[in-house]
């Protein structure tokens, strides 16, 4: 642990803890998301929400923005939005003494947290917008290079690619995505929940618990973590045998999987493990955090083919088969 | 600054490792003891029935040191068995449910410098670890299913030496067959005895009570070790040098000595009489023969009684060579019957009862002799013959093996209109190998794709000169296809590739999207069983 980590364990345990539970009270249900996509913050990536409309995708990351008091943007992404709609863009200035310049006049990526809404909605160059600010956490306009504030996090929310109007996201996008979540129908007593706290009294505001520095720490202890080697070559053989050419990979991957999981697989399966460690109170990465990270971390890297799409074969049972084809040791 | 604890947390994790490694080698030399108990009396199981039914000559201890030995070797190779670190780290983690700890704190410690916080972690794991013993993790217990399977193994090496084969109905089996030839050699034996104890006898009846004995005695023997052929033929030796040593010990032959004896006391008159006895096999005649002329010694004339010491010298010159003894005692008897004096005469009637007892137990421990080898002869026999039987029997459940003519028939599955001829090459291999057919049947069928078998199983001829290297072909049909081409692959071979390639097709957008379920649907109905 590098000396200027002045964060324990334990306080990170705790300090999550708060998080989670600040989410868990505007949040109902949804447990297994709020958990995602806390992981995935904390390990510093971003996350691809996917669920019908109204299933409060977009309520939970601002709850999120205002839990971590964190800048928060919000871009609608629609068919007609520009690039620039997003980064920014340089615009004429006449100062006092009828100088004209250029100035960059930076767009609403430039925040801790940026909620791109329905990003499948966009057309695939203004898609193509973020690819850079999400991988160098920085925005180029005019040849000049912008930084972004740390830390950086897009959270994006899209609808089932089965919906009309809806540009998929190209591989390369979708393998920035730290995690993808599926956001499920709630339950029939959250739907209860639901309607009990949303058509009473004013929801009670949310008050920060964390800040943009602490999640910055948070991250930094978390990356120190250390993880026993069969653990890693653990992580780094499910991946491989995301692949329907890898020598072990289970027959399912080898009829529908048309690529598998990029080396950024096995860097999130780590990362979120190491999280997931300290969210359960061990100082060291288990077979079992990286198996719960597996579903949120490959099913938008596991690219399938078409008769996977034919015979209704999802990414997660593709997962599911390749977890149990691989043995831990 | 955190304080350190005064032992370090790696040492600790280290030492107990190793502990666990110390009975990790513990439980899995029970363990393998275990399979090697089970394997062991398999084997001894096997042994035992191959040596039943083949009469070898082995016990029950053969089975005992087959377990044993393969209780121990299995015991050894657990215990050397390798426990590398890492893999009984592993094994703890997953065992005790500690995540992993142990295995990274593991790797930790190896490493000369390490973070604040891996320490922490190697700290943690070993407080995890101190509650448990390594007994909980590598339990020396045998579970109940090695149980099981060990009892059973036990018991079926036990069965070989407790089922009375040679007795099961229905079973002939090598050893069965000696095992018969042997009791009624056993029988045969006890009634020669019984006959040596009926016949009566004035002489050595001792000896022929002890030959008895001998002779009852291998019958039990024969008894015990019936259907082990070696054995019996051991218990027969053996009884054949204990019956010899009862033989009395002469130069030679006593009855032959007799003979000579009869022969000398023939050439004068007042001993014809005991010549006459001896002829007749009668030594105890002859000795009582011998007793009346010493009684009648002093009324005999001088001639006659020179005649009567040439007769005993000659006596006891015919004697010298077999029996000293004997003819010691003719010799002087002859020399007392020159001075009159009949105790002498009365010694050579004792010599000459003396030698026929001697004769009598030569006789019966010969006799006795030639039952015992007459019956180790008939067991000897019964084995040659029984092996030959043994090696027609393997020999007979390989189908590669005699000389039969093969009859094997072509068939075709097509039962169509035109019928299917069966065609055949009866008789003309040999060697018991299967006789190859071919059918030929109608060609009703060709435009259904799915009768792959009637595909599979149809005549078919293959322009030898348009295959790319020889003229051997798999399976290939006479349909017609395209412009007068003949298929020369049968599509079932080249089905995955097509198949493989469309789907690639359809990956690719090559195909339009209304049609992609067209496609695929097209190519599962080919791939349909």
């Amino acid at each position: 642990m590098n000396e200027d980590l002045d964060l324990t364990p334990d306080e990170f345990r705790a300090r999550a803890r708060e998080i989670e539970e600040a989410l868990a009270a505007v949040i109902v249900g949804q447990q297994e998301v709020v958990r995602g996509v806390l992981i995935a913050v904390l390990a510093g990536g971003h996350v691809l929400l996917e669920g019908a409309p109204g299933l409060g995708k977009t309520m939970l990351v601002r709850t999120l923005g205002e839990v971590l008091r964190l800048d928060f943007s919000r871009i609608q992404f629609t068919p007609d939005l520009m690039p620039a709609d997003i980064t920014g863009t340089t615009i004429i200035v006449e100062d006092a003494a009828g100088h004209k310049t250029f100035q960059f006049q930076p767009g609403p990526i430039f925040a801790h947290l940026v909620l791109a809404d329905e990003v499948n909605r966009a057309t695939p160059k203004t898609q193509a917008a973020l690819l850079e600010a999400m991988q160098e956490h920085r925005v180029t306009v005019a040849r000049v290079s912008y930084p972004l504030p740390e830390p950086f996090l897009v959270l994006a929310t899209q609808n089932p690619i089965e919906m009309e109007g809806t540009y998929p996201l190209p591989e390369a996008q979708l393998d920035r995505f730290f995690f993808k979540l599926t956001v499920r129908y709630p339950s029939l007593d959250d739907l209860v929940d639901i309607a009990a706290r949303t058509t009473g009294a004013p929801a009670p505001v949310v008050s920060p618990v964390a800040d943009g520095p602490m999640v910055l720490r948070m991250t930094a202890l978390a990356r120190e973590l250390p993880v026993a080697t069969p653990v890693l070559r653990y992580a780094a053989h499910i991946v491989q045998n995301s692949h329907p050419d890898a020598p072990d990979s289970p027959p399912a991957v080898r009829r529908f999987v048309r690529y598998g999981a990029s080396p950024r697989g096995v860097q999130a399966l780590v990362l979120a493990g190491k999280i997931r460690a300290l969210l359960e109170g061990r100082l060291n990465v288990a077979f079992a955090d990286v198996r719960a990270a597996a579903h949120p971390a490959l099913r938008h890297r596991i690219i399938l083919n078409f008769e996977a799409d034919a015979e209704g074969v999802s990414s997660d049972q593709i997962i599911d088969a390749i977890l149990a084809a691989t043995p831990e040791v | 600054m955190r304080m350190r604890s005064r032992a370090d947390p790696r040492r600790q994790l280290r030492a107990s490792v190793i502990e666990f490694a110390l009975a990790r080698r513990r439980a899995e030399a029970v363990a393998f003891g275990m399979r090697g108990l089970t394997v062991g009396a398999l084997l001894a199981a096997s042994a035992g029935l191959a040596a039943q039914l083949l009469g070898l000559g082995a016990g029950p201890g053969l089975a005992g040191s087959l377990i044993l030995v393969a209780l121990v070797a299995a015991a050894v190779v657990g215990w050397l068995q390798p426990a590398p670190d890492l893999r009984v780290a592993l094994e703890i983690d997953r065992r005790l449910g500690l995540g992993e700890r142990v295995t990274t704190a593991l790797e930790l410690a190896a490493r000369s410098a390490i973070s604040p916080l891996a320490e922490q972690q190697v700290a943690d794991a070993v407080a995890h670890l101190r509650g448990f013993r390594p007994s909980l993790v590598y339990p020396l217990q045998v579970s109940r299913r090695s149980l099981a399977l060990a009892a059973g193994a036990l018991v079926l090496a036990a069965l070989p030496w407790v089922i009375p084969w040679s007795s099961v109905p229905g079973l002939r089996t090598p050893s069965s067959q000696v095992a018969q030839v042997t009791r009624a050699e056993a029988e045969r034996l006890e009634s020669v005895a019984n006959q040596l104890n009926s016949a009566p006898t004035t002489l050595d009846l001792t000896t022929r009570q002890e030959v008895a004995d001998r002779l009852r005695q291998a019958a039990a023997d024969l008894r015990r070790d019936s259907g082990q052929a070696a054995r019996a033929s051991n218990d027969l030796v053996r009884a054949d040098q204990a019956i010899a040593a009862l033989s009395p010990q002469t130069g030679e032959d006593a009855s032959l000595t007799l003979a000579r004896i009869s022969d000398a006391f023939n050439n004068a008159a007042t001993t014809r009489t005991v010549s006459a006895a001896l002829d007749q096999q009668d030594p105890a005649g002859a000795a009582a023969a011998m007793s009346r002329i010493a009684s009648q010694l002093g009324s005999l004339t001088p001639e006659q009684r020179n005649e009567l010491a040439s007769a005993l010298q000659a006596a006891s010159n015919a004697a010298r060579g077999s029996d000293t003894a004997a003819a010691q005692e003719l010799q002087q008897a002859a020399g007392a019957v020159r001075t009159g004096d009949s105790s002498g005469v009365e010694k050579a009637a004792e010599a000459i009862r003396q030698l026929g007892q001697a004769a009598q137990a030569q006789r019966d421990v010969a006799q006795a002799r030639s039952e015992v080898q007459a019956s180790q002869q008939a067991i000897s026999q019964a084995a040659q013959a029984a092996a030959p039987q043994l090696s027609t029997l393997l020999s007979s459940s390989d189908p590669a093996a005699g000389s039969g003519t093969s009859s094997s028939q072509g068939q075709s599955s097509d039962t169509g209109q035109a019928g299917g001829s069966g065609q055949s090459d009866q008789g003309s291999q040999q060697g018991g190998q299967q006789g190859g057919g071919i059918g030929t049947g109608s060609a009703d069928h060709l435009g259904n794709p799915h009768d792959l078998e009637g595909l599979a199983q149809r005549e078919v001829t293959v322009p030898t000169d348009q295959l790319p290297d020889s003229g051997t072909v798999g399976l290939s049909d006479q349909l017609q296809t395209g412009a007068g081409g003949t298929a020369r692959v049968d599509y079932r071979a080249v089905l995955p590739t097509y198949r493989q390639q469309a789907l690639q097709a359809i990956d690719g957008n090559m195909v339009p999207t209304d049609l992609k379920q067209v496609v695929k649907q097209y190519f599962d109905s080919l791939a349909a069983p």
